[in-house]
């Protein structure tokens, strides 16, 4: 033998190697320290507890100045019981991804601080007027204000001309999404609405003169509201008119698909201690709330949870678009896999029972945090009260094993990962457009986190930005699928309502494994409009613009 | 004609045979092989003597006695029944048959033999305990701790005794009452009973992994005990662990198969397995041992739902709501089954009944403390 044939052999052997390696697993590091943030998650728990305390934090991750980097945008509390922002603890935040990815906060520089507002929860981003500048919804206990971004680093509070904040009075409006559900090319909003209260009806429940936060069943329910975009920055409130109005509940988390695959956007809304309700979309402006007959309202025994935050993607890549949402503390995380006709509770045998059992889950999100093809999925958690030592508690993150089972890997992640609280919002983005996503999350009366994820698995990905055309500049609910080179196909849609009171980066994110080649990217646009994209290369963030018709 | 011969030699032979053996050495023989332990000999020698004697009480309790023995508890069964038409009242007989009846899970049918027993003879133990445990089975743990509470005092040695009360009242939420029971048994150095009720205790406190390492002792030190798998599976349910549990259940139902939680619980595990038919047995059988339990027929018929058999479960979510109709689970899963069966204005009233039912139950006094 001679040298010549060892040298080859040596490095294909190496390679052969290198290729048997598992793919290393990334951490989360936090990076909110590397920059002065203003903001806590400031609730104003000061002993006395009042109901909504406990959902606080709302965060969103958008590029709000079309940089190309992503920004952050976090929603506050207000003192209470005078249900005012008395003080700059109070102020919502926006931050400004600098180059070098430190953040700096904007917010009063872009009216913003919310000082004339009172305790907000959820934030909803989309370009509502399709000017290319995202704009914002928020949600509150009293008015629910829209900021339309006016392109210059500031924004403008369009709610009374744009007709959209109205509301029975003293609903607490938890969460919003933006969704075109009449295929008008305007996006249009869905408000969870939670239930009537105020600081003078708030009921107090002691037990051995220690306040703690009263059972949500206390509180009757109320109905959703759906808001239609009328153009030139107008709504209409169509609640009663679409069928929301028939089917209260408390809402929490909104997911936003088609779920029964007929191009149609649906609304999944996750209900705290009443059935979840799946609002499918009847393509004529109206909805039917179909959720007991689909699967989705009640687990497996026709019984309710504290259903929060969720997230509506396909886990098992099988085409079709799957649910999950968290519960709290023994109770039991749904995953619900859609099976084409009706939804069946997944959550035992793919090992979410077990995994779940002991926290208490607010956001969360299907998320492919390593890169390689499976949406894992991450929940914020932390209970809702602080009665024992179990209470505050740390994120999770269960690994997706080929679309059947879940592994918790929180462990392996790091120990900003690993931070005990009480985790409320979260969103997703590549903050850093390296390709593998990033994790912002709040948590009660502590500054944020910002969760870098140290990427180096070794595994190849994809971000598509689309841009709609015909469909709405967002694109939002737009359907993706990958064909890698050898034949792997994977399923994603373009999706911003994400967990709890949040908004992700609205950019699709495809882990393709080891793959290098991707053949072809099939792209169903809510307009109607099929866009095939062959042969093209992952490692990138691409943007796509909808063909005009 | 070859055939007619055959029978006359039958006949011949059978009439010689039956020459041979007069009743009373049939007897004789029947307890002999019987008391030497040759039960299946034995048996057709009590047949044999009982065609002849058909009156006789004492060989035909013998009979069910060698029944039994050999695991044939229903005709055991018969043969007591019998037994006590031609001699009513008899204890023992009555005792056995009870025996046979526990044997076979029936314990409503034991349990009412038993108490007819216990009031003839009050100070009986072996009849208090075997009571004491029908009931237990039945849950109804109330009657359980009204009869052993009695005795508990007298037989404050008596472990049994500590075991059922103590079992009975942490089933009954009566967990301060079952903790002395606890200590009383300690006493006597760690046992797997012990440690059984130990889990049990807190498995009714809700400390699931306390039960689970309380319960996997238990296990370590006896693993032949009854009800610790069964208890073990219970908390791993809770735990969301339900690989352990299953594992649990069917180590119960080894030793213990007619454990009426572990045939349930099992049951639902199938089901969430998509194991339709081994669900279906383990619910048939939780259902002999608790005939009409609402909570098995619930499952039952969620199998049937979960399986597509839809007018199955109609039917089985009808009959539950006939007898229960505040059963609010019960309603929805019936709308589930109406609306997959596109009787879409029969599953709009179910549902519409479970909202009204659940908004009843949760606008009743509520036990916080108000401000």
């Amino acid at each position: 033998m001679t040298w010549a044939w060892v040298a080859p052999a040596a490095v294909a052997c190496a390679i052969w190697l290198m290729a048997q390696q598992p793919p290393k697993r990334p951490g989360f590091v936090d990076v909110a320290p590397r920059s002065k943030i203003p903001y806590i998650t400031n609730n104003s728990f000061q002993g006395r507890k009042y109901f909504p305390q406990p959902m606080c934090g709302g965060v969103a991750a958008f590029d709000f100045d079309n940089d190309g980097r992503i920004d952050l945008f976090f929603t506050n509390g207000a003192k209470l019981p005078e249900l005012k922002k008395t003080e700059p603890a109070f102020y919502n935040c926006l931050l400004h991804q600098k180059t070098d990815g430190t953040f700096e906060d904007v917010t009063a520089r872009a009216g913003l601080t919310g000082a004339d507002l009172d305790f907000n929860f959820g934030v909803a981003v989309g370009d509502y007027d399709n000017d290319g500048y995202e704009d914002l919804f928020i949600c509150s206990v009293g008015r629910n204000v829209l900021y339309h971004n006016n392109g210059d680093g500031t924004f403008t509070d369009v709610t009374a001309a744009a007709g959209i904040g109205a509301k029975p009075p003293n609903t607490l409006s938890i969460e919003a999404a933006w969704f075109d559900y009449d295929n008008d090319g305007l996006l249009d909003l869905i408000v969870s609405n939670y239930t009537i209260w105020n600081p003078k009806s708030d009921a107090r429940c002691m037990m051995n003169d220690l306040d703690y936060y009263c059972d949500p069943r206390r509180y009757p329910s109320v109905p959703h509201q759906l808001f239609r975009n009328l153009g030139k920055g107008k709504f209409a409130d169509v609640t009663v008119k679409s069928g929301f109005a028939a089917a209260p509940g408390k809402g929490m988390g909104i997911s936003i698909a088609d779920f029964n695959d007929d191009g149609w956007l649906d609304v999944f809304i996750a209900n705290d201690t009443e059935p979840n309700s799946l609002f499918i979309n009847k393509k004529n402006g109206t909805f039917e709330e179909k959720g007991l007959e689909l699967g989705v309202a009640y687990n497996e025994n026709a019984q309710v949870g504290s259903s929060m935050g969720s997230d509506a993607k396909d886990f098992d890549n099988d085409g079709k678009v799957d649910i999950f949402y968290n519960n709290l503390m023994n109770q039991i995380w749904a995953l619900l896999r859609n099976q084409g006709r009706a939804f069946q509770y997944y959550s035992s045998r793919t090992g979410i029972q077990k995994l779940s059992m002991s926290y208490s889950g607010w956001s969360n999100g299907f998320i492919d945090y390593n890169n390689d093809g499976w949406k894992d999925i991450y929940s914020a958690n932390g209970d809702v009260d602080m009665m024992s030592l179990r209470s505050p508690q740390h994120d999770t993150m269960f690994q997706n094993v080929e679309g059947k089972s879940f592994v918790d890997v929180s462990e392996g992640l790091g120990k900003d990962f690993l931070q005990k609280g009480y985790q409320r919002g979260s969103a997703f983005a590549d903050l850093n457009n390296d390709g593998a996503l990033d994790i912002v999350v709040t948590s009660l009366n502590e500054p944020p986190r910002i969760l870098m994820n140290t990427a180096g698995s070794g595994n190849h990905w994809l971000l598509l930005n689309l841009v709609g055309h015909n469909s709405t500049r967002d694109a939002i609910g737009a359907k993706v699928k990958l064909t890698t080179a050898s034949g792997r196909v994977l399923y994603n849609h373009v999706a911003v309502s994400v967990g709890f009171m949040s908004s992700s980066d609205k950019r699709v994110h495809f882990g393709v494994g080891a793959e290098t080649g991707i053949a072809s990217i099939e792209i169903d646009w809510p307009s109607g409009i099929r866009q095939i994209i062959k042969d093209a290369a992952p490692d990138r963030a691409l943007t796509v613009d909808e063909p005009v018709k | 004609m070859a055939r007619l011969c055959g029978v006359l030699v039958f006949l011949f032979w059978r009439s010689a045979a039956n020459g041979q053996d007069d009743p009373e050495r049939l007897l004789r023989s029947a307890i002999a092989l019987q008391q030497a332990g040759d039960i299946e000999r034995a048996i057709p020698q009590y047949r044999a003597y009982l065609k002849l004697r058909p009156d006789a009480v004492e060989p035909r309790s013998n009979l069910g006695v060698a029944l039994a023995r050999s695991g044939r508890y229903n005709e055991a069964i018969t043969e007591y029944r019998e037994a006590l038409r031609r001699r009513p009242g008899d204890p023992t007989i009555r005792l056995n048959l009870a025996l046979a009846l526990y044997h076979l899970a029936q314990f409503t049918d034991a349990a009412s033999e038993l108490s007819s027993l216990h009031k003839e003879q009050p100070a009986n133990q072996q009849v208090i305990l075997l009571l004491a445990d029908c009931w237990l089975r039945k849950g109804e743990n109330r009657r359980v701790i009204d009869m052993l509470s009695l005795i508990e005092s007298s037989n404050q040695g008596d472990l049994a005794i500590a075991y059922l009360l103590g079992m009975a009242l942490l089933r009954d939420n009566q967990v301060d009452r079952g903790q002395s029971i606890i200590d009383r048994i300690l006493r006597n150095g760690d046992s797997a009973e012990a440690r059984l009720l130990l889990g049990t205790a807190k498995l009714t406190a809700q400390d699931y992994d306390g039960a689970i390492a309380d319960l996997r002792q238990a296990a370590e030190l006896n693993s032949q005990l009854r009800d610790v798998h069964s208890y073990l599976g219970q908390a791993y349910i809770q735990t969301g662990d339900t690989a352990e549990a299953r594992s649990a259940f069917q180590k119960e139902l080894a030793l213990n198969p007619n454990d009426f939680e572990s045939n349930l619980q099992l049951g639902a595990l199938l089901k969430q397995d998509q194991d339709f038919d081994g669900a279906r047995l383990l619910l048939q059988k939780a259902l002999l041992v608790r005939p009409g339990d609402l909570r098995t027929r619930y499952q039952l018929a969620s199998v049937n739902l979960a399986a597509g058999k839809l007018d199955e479960a109609r039917l089985g979510f009808e009959a539950i709501l006939r007898q229960a109709p505040q059963f609010v689970e019960a309603h929805i899963s019936l709308a589930t089954a109406y609306y997959r069966l596109n009787r879409k204005a029969d599953g709009d009233r179910e549902k519409a009944l479970a909202q009204k039912l659940t908004l009843e139950q949760r606008t009743k006094p509520s036990q916080e403390k108000m401000e």
